[in-house]
This record gives structure tokens, C-alpha cells and sequence, in this order.
């Protein structure tokens, strides 16, 4: 028994000096998850319920106040949207002229969340897309408002996020209001700004744009917004707190958002 | 034989059940609180029939909780091999006790559990503040009814 013990903890240690050092078990963990992925359906199971139970159980002016509500919505974007294309028009030309050929739009896919882990280890949660939608490693993921986080896992028929705000994740990122370049970093709830010296031009309530540098993230999309500058003049830099435009504790639905180079090749299925 | 192993089903079953509720989200407050499902339920087989289920049990339902909870392969068994083996050497006496001293005995052996799981870990790169203690009361609160409802259980799909 004893033999046992030391050989199931010999092949424990083996395992997670592999796995973290060398990282040499991506495909075996991948299949793992695979093999458990019905797990977090199960797991799910209760809030998809009662999410049903929401949508189903409604009286009919309700969803006759929710039809005329999401008719103005629907309108109101559309007005916007006509000056939209105005304006990609002319963002095209203008980028022709100056010979770069990045395109605003990819592929994309909406995902639905199947489990949140914001518990023990880090902020993540998992995705109902696999590899068999062509879902990949560091693939970027926003929800409506803003970015939400990147593709740290991959099985066959789900994903595993981290979010923005984990303490392991950053993100360049860009002012909105004077392109200053930072790196937004998660604590855990916000994300700090790193390395900004004091005399640097942010305020409270600076829109932060993903900046495209990395090649992880698509530039423009919103990222954060800033709700603390403290100076001090003893400290050289700023520490600066900016709050995730992204729900990211109410999301429901997010969107894969495949790069460039995929684009190309994709386009037929972007809608 | 195969009399001498039925019910392998209905083993198998629980610990998923055991892996489904450690999964079921829970708010951001309580989360210390979560007991270790699959610990107390592996520990219930071994003190019932520790003849069938032992290291091996625990060492696959520990990768597999890796996955799940998405530590480094190895940290969940690790953890889990040095408490069941622990339950091993004392399931002789832990059978006899009464359910309190019983519920006192599984607290004690879960709290090794989760000293182990959170140095190790912090020890692979992942960012776990404080030890969750709560957990260790609630899994010594548990203790008798999984012993109860599972035995019951048990006996009536004559699992052996």
C-alpha cells in the first residue's frame, strides 16, 4: 500500500513538473477535457433551466412592452449604423491611400457561456465552442460592450476564457482620448494600468481602446474605463484603476472574434 | 468474480455527481465554503469497501478534477492520494466510531486535503489568496450525511 502511495505521488509530482514547467501535456489535457466536457453541461444545467423558465413563462404584454422596446432599440442602431458606413467608406479609402489593408471586419461566432470559475484558482469561465468550430489557442473573445478575454484551452466541444481581470492576464491597451499606450493588467476585480510616469496625461473617466500591438486583440475594441488616478509625487509611476467596459460577471453571450489571416480565407461564412 | 464487483456503476455515478456539484456555481462570497465533494465521497467508498476502491480511484478522480477545476495535472491527485491513503491505514477504526467522532475524523483528514491543494497550488503559478478553513467545517457537517445517504444507497443497489 505504501508502494502505492509513493508511486501515485511520484507520478503526481511527474505530472505537474510537466505540466507547469514544460507544459508538454496540452494534448493530453486537452483530451481529458473532452472526456469531462458533459461535466460542465451538467453543472449548467440548473441555470439553463431556470433561464428557460424565464424566457418561456412571460405574459403576453410583457412580451408585447419587450417586442416595442427592442423595435425602438432597433431603430435607434440603425440610424447609427447608416453614419457607420459613411464612415467605414471612408476609413477604407483613407487607409488605401495610405497603403495598409486592415480590414474592420472578420469572422465571428457567438458563443454561450456553460461555466463560470471565478471561484478558486483564477478568473475564467468556459464556452460552449470547441475546436470543432475552428475555435483557437489566444483566440480574443468581447461581449457587446467591450473585450472580455482570450482562449486559454481548447476541447473538442467547449473553451476555457480567462478574463481580462485575472491576475495572470494583460492587455495592451490605448487612450481613447490621446492614444497614450499602456498595459492593463487584472487584480482580480478592476485592472491597473502599469508603468505610467506621473506627468502622463489620464483622467477619471478615459476610454481605454485595445491598441492591436501583440497581435492578440483587434485594435479599437473598448476595453476599460478609468475610475482612479492617484498621484504621487514620491512614487514614479501612476496607479491608475479602470473598470471593464465588458459585463463581465453578467454576460450571458460572447462573440469569437477570428484575426486577419483567417478572415481572408473564411469571408464566405462571415454571416 | 463478477459477483465479487457489482455496483461499479453506481460508484462511478456518485463521484460524477460529486464532480457536478463541486462545479455548480456558487456566489463569489461563498466560495470558501464549497466542500470537497469528490474527497468526502471517495472516502465514504474506501471506508466501505476498501478492498475495491483505493490510490488508483483516487488518483484518476484527482486528474480529473485537475481538469475540471483546471490546476496542473497532478495537483488534485497528489492531494488526494495522501488523504485516502491516510483513510487506508484508518478505516478499520473510522467504521467503528460514532458519526460525530466520525464527522471529527474526515474534517481533520479533508483540512490535510486542502493545506496540500492550496500549497501546491500557489506552488504551480495560480493565484489563491487565503486557505479556505470554512470549507474543512462544512465537509465535517456533511460527514454524516453522506455516510447515512450513501450506505443506504449502496446497500440497496448491493454495491460490494
Amino acid at each position: 500500500m505504501l508502494v502505492q502511495l509513493l508511486i501515485a505521488l511520484l507520478a503526481s509530482s511527474a505530472l505537474m513538473v510537466l505540466d507547469y514547467r514544460y507544459s508538454y501535456l496540452n494534448s493530453l489535457r486537452s483530451a481529458f477535457s473532452t472526456l469531462v466536457s458533459p461535466v460542465y453541461y451538467l453543472a449548467n444545467m440548473p441555470s439553463e433551466v431556470a433561464n428557460w423558465a424565464d424566457n418561456n413563462i412571460v405574459s403576453r404584454g410583457q412580451l408585447l412592452e419587450k417586442n416595442q422596446e427592442l423595435k425602438d432599440q432597433l431603430m435607434i442602431l440603425k440610424a447609427q449604423n447608416q453614419r457607420l458606413i459613411g464612415l467605414e467608406s471612408d476609413n477604407a479609402r483613407l487607409r488605401a491611400l495610405l497603403g495598409s489593408g486592415r480590414k474592420l471586419r472578420g469572422k465571428r461566432l457567438i458563443a454561450e457561456l456553460i461555466d463560470v470559475n471565478t471561484s478558486n484558482y483564477a478568473r475564467e469561465i468556459m464556452l460552449n465552442k470547441g475546436s470543432s468550430d475552428g475555435v483557437y489557442l489566444g483566440q480574443a473573445v468581447v461581449d457587446s460592450d467591450g473585450v472580455m478575454g482570450q482562449v486559454v484551452n481548447v476541447a473538442s466541444y467547449s473553451s476555457r476564457i480567462i478574463l481580462i481581470n485575472d491576475p495572470k492576464h494583460a492587455i495592451p491597451v490605448k487612450n481613447n482620448r490621446n492614444g497614450i499606450r499602456a498595459i492593463a493588467r487584472g487584480n482580480g476585480l478592476n485592472l491597473n494600468l502599469m508603468y505610467l510616469p506621473v506627468t502622463i496625461d489620464i483622467r477619471q473617466g478615459d476610454l481605454l481602446l485595445s491598441s492591436g500591438l501583440g497581435e492578440k486583440f483587434p485594435e479599437g475594441f473598448p476595453v476599460a474605463k478609468v475610475v482612479s488616478v492617484t498621484r504621487e509625487n514620491d512614487q514614479p509611476y501612476l496607479e491608475v484603476i479602470a473598470e471593464p467596459t465588458a459585463n463581465i460577471s453578467t454576460a450571458n453571450h460572447v462573440l469569437l472574434l477570428w484575426n486577419q489571416t483567417t478572415q481572408t480565407q473564411d469571408q464566405s461564412d462571415e454571416q | 468474480m463478477s459477483n465479487n464487483s457489482s455496483g461499479s456503476w453506481f460508484i462511478v455515478l456518485t463521484l460524477l455527481v460529486a464532480m457536478i456539484i463541486t462545479l455548480l456555481p456558487l456566489p463569489d462570497g461563498w466560495q470558501a465554503w464549497r466542500p470537497s465533494w469528490v474527497m468526502l465521497v471517495l472516502s465514504f467508498w474506501v471506508i466501505s469497501i476498501p478492498e475495491r476502491i483505493g490510490l488508483l480511484w483516487a488518483f484518476i478522480c484527482g486528474l480529473l478534477l485537475d481538469v475540471l477545476l483546471n490546476t496542473s495535472l497532478g495537483v488534485h491527485s497528489f492531494s488526494l492520494a495522501i488523504s485516502i491513503f491516510i483513510i487506508q491505514i484508518l478505516y478499520k477504526r473510522i467504521r467503528l466510531f460514532p458519526h460525530w467522532k466520525q464527522a471529527l475524523s474526515i474534517a481533520a483528514i479533508s483540512c490535510i486535503y486542502i493545506v496540500i491543494n492550496f500549497w501546491l497550488v500557489r506552488m504551480t503559478g495560480k493565484s489563491q489568496q487565503y486557505i479556505p478553513w470554512s470549507a474543512i467545517i462544512v465537509n465535517g457537517i456533511l460527514w454524516p450525511w453522506v455516510y447515512i445517504i450513501l450506505g443506504s444507497l449502496s446497500g440497496y443497489f448491493k454495491v460490494k
